[in-house]
């Protein structure tokens, strides 16, 4: 908890995912679900990347892989250049805490914690001085839209807000990664749209990586690349150009 | 540290309605076992207390060769004894008896009794028969040939105040001797045996029954202000009292069938108490497991989020203990304040008591208690109890501890 | 039917949940019904003290002569008495009872002598199974004497001692004999121990010249008649005779059991509460925990009721499955413990037998069905009582809010 955490690798354009052959499967036998078969992919720092696919494609199982939530069945997958397989418990804990953030579907924040105080948990586990987490959190609740809502806590702001919340707690550290997992599937178009604007924002003027899934076409179109996945496996990997910001 | 006191704090009363329910279980549980024990510690006490008051004391000083065989020639010099015993701190009376077997005959027939010749100054306020007379009035200093007996001895022998019988019994030296009573008074106790059985007479008159000279005691009984002086006080005895001519007894020895009674209720009353803690712990674990699996969601969020495993535990099991304290602390409190309430009013269960004449009491081994629960509550009972109480919660709550990073954390992510 | 059935997967959809839940319920009933099954066994012990040892059920006397016990109250017509008992079905045993003081060396005791019939006393009671040493009397007319514990120690009388008893006989004669001790008994009574003599009534007789006076007849009908009710037939079979059951006999035991009755059921509440407590907690924070469900099924269009109903309906099922089984294992502990009861001498450190002094010391417990089935109530009660009132506060949640609750 006191170790300090690297530098962001300057060097750009680094590979900060990378799977090799990647399969998982759920159960034994004929009655096996395979939610991943022999996935490669690579992600590189600073990229704005979705995983697209209609749900049950093998997503959120991806996701999990490179949070090291789960475990692949085969293949390899290495995150920020650590194999992820050779992971001790403390080592995920500490990766999951200093080189990723993660945005979950249902935000998923902490209830007792106030929208100040989620965002500057991972601050806390990394156990940086309080005015240096006071600092970085003041100025990440701006940069996501909710300046002046420090003291509210997740039940009294809307879902909307929660995900902002999410999203600062998820780059307050700085992480070399952000997973998110279908963030805009429980808000309005309105909503959505306004989360992404911030997503997009962040990875052009601060450079974050993201790396996120979604199955709605109009949140596909906002990212710079989109890997299609369909019963598990990769069906397409387009980088094009990014759809233009709606609002600066 | 102070984050993992914080959200452990926060996440309490979060769900306030759970930790609510974990607080009554914890808190009742130990009041529970809090006036349990205290219950039975006051019954045993006034058990013995009054046990002890009927017959010579809490402490006993007689002939070594008393206890095995009671005869009226196993009697001391008593004079010497009862200086020394006077002088300690904590003793509140001293009492020489002569105590033995007789009959005593009236017109009305003849009857086996147990005497006991007292000083009549010093049974006033040290044994219950002063103020169980019923009829006449009690022994008096200057009454030669005076005699208090039980109320079903009265009617036996068909006596009452200011009637006359004789006492036949055979002395020391095994001379068939008799004395002429003359009865100042009837007492009540409400145990049987005294009732039936016992005549109390001036300790002048026993001595020249049994043909003892002036100063001779069977027993010298030692009354103390606090039952709990026993051992020091037996202490100090013993060391003033040349063994080979008289042997220090406490009440166990004495009243050993009163002794073994408590002794074996204590103990029905621990198992009983063993299976309420059983019960209260069962909740404890219930409770607390069920409000952790409850949050596995949460959990896993954490895990997710980087918490390191030790510092989720360390939260829960911060958790645990501030449920353990806030708990055992009212939990402490009501059972203090629940026994303490009885130990000042009491319960009354003469209502239960038959009103038949000679039925007016409850006893034990022969000894009247009084139907008047009371708690005895000690700082000991409540300390013990509570870290007993703590102790389990808090082992409780080490698998719920150890369960809050063993959970799914993809799946529970997954789903909603 | 199609409820039930829906109700017991439901209770399986949450497994862990239902599973502590039926622990809470089972434990609790086990251990109330082992409880009370051991709280019976000790009434049941002192009941039989008072009984089963030198009272019997029921006893004849003269009238006046438990006031006086004079030698000259006897029983006129014993035989009467005797044949009226055997006509109920129960055992009699005829005692004479006279005042003496008996000596060894120099030590004397005043004492009761009690002329019984050695064999009808071990129908009546269990006198000849108390004895601590020696032989029961021989039940001939050979100056033979049993002694109390109490009394042998004060006479210094062992088995083989002889002791001389001189009593004031029926005919106002000094009464003078020398009786052989051929046996110690113990653990009945204070008084028993302490001051009673028991020698033939043969013997009785020719030491009083009591010419077959009877003064007490003991009956017992080994528990198949109710004492009151024996007392009363034995009371019209004999009139003008005092008749009393061992209730009126032994008041102060009448007391003791009242008392330890009363002291029973404050035990039992202290249990109920502290099982109760376990179903009810764990119930209710299960119920409370499904708030949102229950939401989520009045926004799918159930009514209130229904909601309550099915709640209901899954506590009850939850509560006759759990109570059954934890009434199947609190059974089988407490017919363990009736059977080979529990050693209170193991429990503590203290020395139980203290001076000599031995007390029974494995409490045997007594199941009777309603120490089976006041804790299966207890349970189940608790159990709706705890599902039911979560239930209804759900059910008038307005949905959208039952559904955010947490
Ligand atoms: N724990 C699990 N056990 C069994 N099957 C699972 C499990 N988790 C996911 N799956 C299956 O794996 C497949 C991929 O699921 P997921 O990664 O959640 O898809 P998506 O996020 O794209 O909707 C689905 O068919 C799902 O049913
Ligand atoms: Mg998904």
């Amino acid at each position: 908890m006191n170790a300090t955490p690297k530098n962001p690798t300057p060097v750009p354009r680094a590979e900060i995912v990378k799977l090799e052959g990647v399969g998982r499967s759920y159960g034994a036998g004929d009655l096996s679900v395979h939610a991943l078969r022999g996935v490669d992919l690579a992600v590189r720092s600073g990229e704005l990347a979705a995983l697209a696919g209609p749900s049950g494609s093998g997503k959120s199982t991806l996701l999990n892989l490179v949070a090291v939530l789960d475990r692949p069945t085969v293949g390899r997958v290495v995150v920020d250049g650590v194999d992820t397989g050779t992971l001790s418990p403390a080592g995920t804990s500490r990766l999951r805490r200093d080189r990723i953030g993660f945005v979950f579907q249902t935000y998923n924040l902490i209830p007792v914690l106030t929208a100040f105080e989620n965002a500057e948990y991972v601050l806390m586990l990394q156990g940086r001085p309080a005015a240096e987490r006071r600092e970085r959190v003041m100025a990440v609740l701006e940069v996501v839209g909710l300046a002046g809502l420090e003291r509210r806590f997740p039940r009294e702001l809307s879902g909307g807000q929660q995900q902002r919340v999410a999203i600062a707690r998820a780059i307050a550290a700085e992480p070399a990664l952000v997973l998110a997992d279908e963030p805009t599937a429980n808000l309005d178009t309105r909503t959505a749209g306004a989360l992404l604007d911030l997503m997009v924002g962040l990875n052009e003027d601060k450079g974050v990586t993201f790396l996120f899934s979604t199955h709605d076409p109009e949140v596909m179109s906002r990212a710079r690349r989109v890997v299609r996945l369909r019963d598990g496996v990769v069906e397409a990997d387009e980088v094009r150009a990014p759809a233009a910001r709606a609002r600066s | 540290m102070n984050a993992v006191l914080k959200l452990a704090w926060r996440s309490l009363w979060r769900n306030r309605r759970r930790t609510l329910i974990t607080l009554t279980s914890i808190a009742l549980g130990l009041a529970l076992t809090i006036f349990m024990a205290s219950l039975g510690a006051g019954v045993y006490r006034q058990a013995s207390e009054g046990a002890v008051r009927m017959q010579a004391g809490h402490l006993v000083v007689e002939h070594p060769e008393f206890r095995h065989d009671p005869s009226p020639a196993h009697a001391l010099a008593a004079t010497e004894v009862v200086a020394a015993a006077r002088g300690l701190p904590g003793v509140e009376t001293v009492r020489p008896l002569v105590v033995g077997q007789a009959v005593v005959a009236t017109a009305a027939g003849s009857v086996g009794v147990g005497v006991m010749g007292v000083e009549p100054e010093a049974e006033i306020g040290a044994s219950p028969f002063p103020e169980r007379v019923v009829l006449g009035r009690y022994l008096e200093e200057g009454d030669v040939r005076g005699a208090v007996v039980g109320t079903a001895l009265a009617r036996r022998l068909k006596l009452e105040p200011g009637k006359k019988a004789v006492l036949t019994t055979t002395d020391a030296r095994g001379e068939m001797t008799s004395e002429l009573l003359k009865v100042v008074g009837v007492f009540q106790t409400g145990s049987e045996e005294s009732d039936v059985f016992l005549v109390q007479v001036p300790i002048g008159l026993a001595r020249r029954a049994w043909g003892l000279p002036e100063g001779a005691a069977s027993q010298v009984g030692v009354i103390l202000g606090d039952p709990d002086d026993l051992p020091g006080v037996a202490a100090a005895l013993s060391g003033r009292v040349d063994p080979g001519v008289a042997a220090v007894r406490t009440w166990r020895e004495a009243i050993p069938k009163v002794a073994a009674w408590i002794e074996l209720d204590t103990r029905a009353n621990r198992l009983l108490r063993v299976f309420v803690i059983f019960l209260v712990g069962s909740t404890i674990l219930n409770t607390i497991l069920m409000s952790v699996l409850e949050r596995g969601r949460e959990f896993a969020v954490c895990l997710a989020l980087g918490t390191p495993p030790r510092m989720l535990r360390a939260q829960v099991l911060a958790e645990t203990l501030l449920l353990a304290a806030l708990g055992t602390m009212a939990g402490a409190a009501l059972g203090a304040a629940v026994s303490g309430w009885v130990q000042a009013h009491g319960i009354d269960l003469s209502l239960f008591l038959s009103r038949e004449e000679g039925a007016s009491g409850v006893t034990v081994g022969g000894f009247m208690i009084s139907p008047v629960l009371r708690c005895w509550l000690t700082p000991e009972q409540v300390g013990a109890h509570t870290l007993l109480v703590f102790g389990l919660t808090v082992g409780i709550g080490l698998y719920p501890t150890w369960r809050s990073t063993a959970v799914p954390v993809a799946d529970l992510l997954r789903t909603r | 039917m199609l409820t039930l059935i829906h109700a017991w997967r439901n209770l399986w959809r949450n497994g862990r949940r239902t599973a502590i839940n039926a622990s809470a319920i089972a434990v609790s009933t086990a251990v109330l019904i082992f409880t009370f099954a051991l709280l019976d066994g000790s009434m049941r012990a002192m009941e039989r003290n008072a009984t089963e040892l030198a009272v019997g059920e029921a006893q004849v006397h003269a009238p006046g002569w438990l006031a006086e016990r004079s030698i000259y109250q006897a029983i006129e017509a014993p035989e009467r008495v005797l044949e009226a008992a055997a006509g109920l079905g129960a055992a009699a045993a005829a005692r004479s009872m006279g005042f003496g003081l008996l000596s060894s060396g120099p030590r004397s005791a005043g004492v009761q002598i009690w002329g019984v019939d050695p064999g009808a006393e071990g129908r009546v009671g269990q006198l000849p199974q108390h004895l601590a040493r020696g032989e029961w009397l021989p039940g001939e007319a050979a100056g033979r004497v049993v002694l109390g514990a109490g009394l042998a120690r004060t006479l210094g009388a062992e088995p083989g001692a002889e002791l001389v008893a001189v009593v004031q006989a029926a005919d106002g004669s000094m009464g003078n004999v020398v009786l052989r001790v051929v046996g110690v008994l113990e653990g009945i009574s204070e008084g028993m121990d302490r001051s009673v003599a028991l020698v033939d009534r043969r013997d009785f007789d020719a030491l009083f010249v009591a010419e077959g006076r009877v003064h007490e007849v003991v009956l017992s009908s080994q528990g198949k008649v109710e004492a009151g009710a024996l007392a009363a037939a034995a009371r019209e079979a004999a009139p003008g005779l005092d008749v009393r059951s061992w209730r009126e006999l032994l008041p102060v035991m009448v007391n003791m059991l009242n008392i330890w009755t009363v002291a029973r059921w404050m035990i039992s509440l202290i249990f109920v509460v502290a099982a109760g407590l376990g179903v009810l907690n764990t119930m209710l924070m299960a119920t409370f925990e499904r708030t949102p469900e229950l939401g989520l099924v009045r926004a799918l269009g159930a009514t209130p009721g229904r909601v309550v109903l099915d709640v209901a309906t899954e506590a009850l099922l939850l509560g006759a499955f759990s109570a059954g089984i934890g009434a199947a294992l609190g059974v089988g502990v407490a017919t363990w413990a009736q059977v080979h009861g529990i050693d209170l001498s193991g429990l503590g450190a203290g020395n139980l037998s203290i001076a000599g002094v031995t007390l029974e010391t494995t409490w045997r417990a007594h199941l009777t069905p309603g120490a089976v089935v006041q804790p299966v109530i207890v349970t189940l009660g608790v159990t709706l009582l705890a599902a039911l009132y979560p239930a209804v506060r759900a059910s008038r949640l307005d949905p959208v809010q039952a559904l955010g609750h947490v």
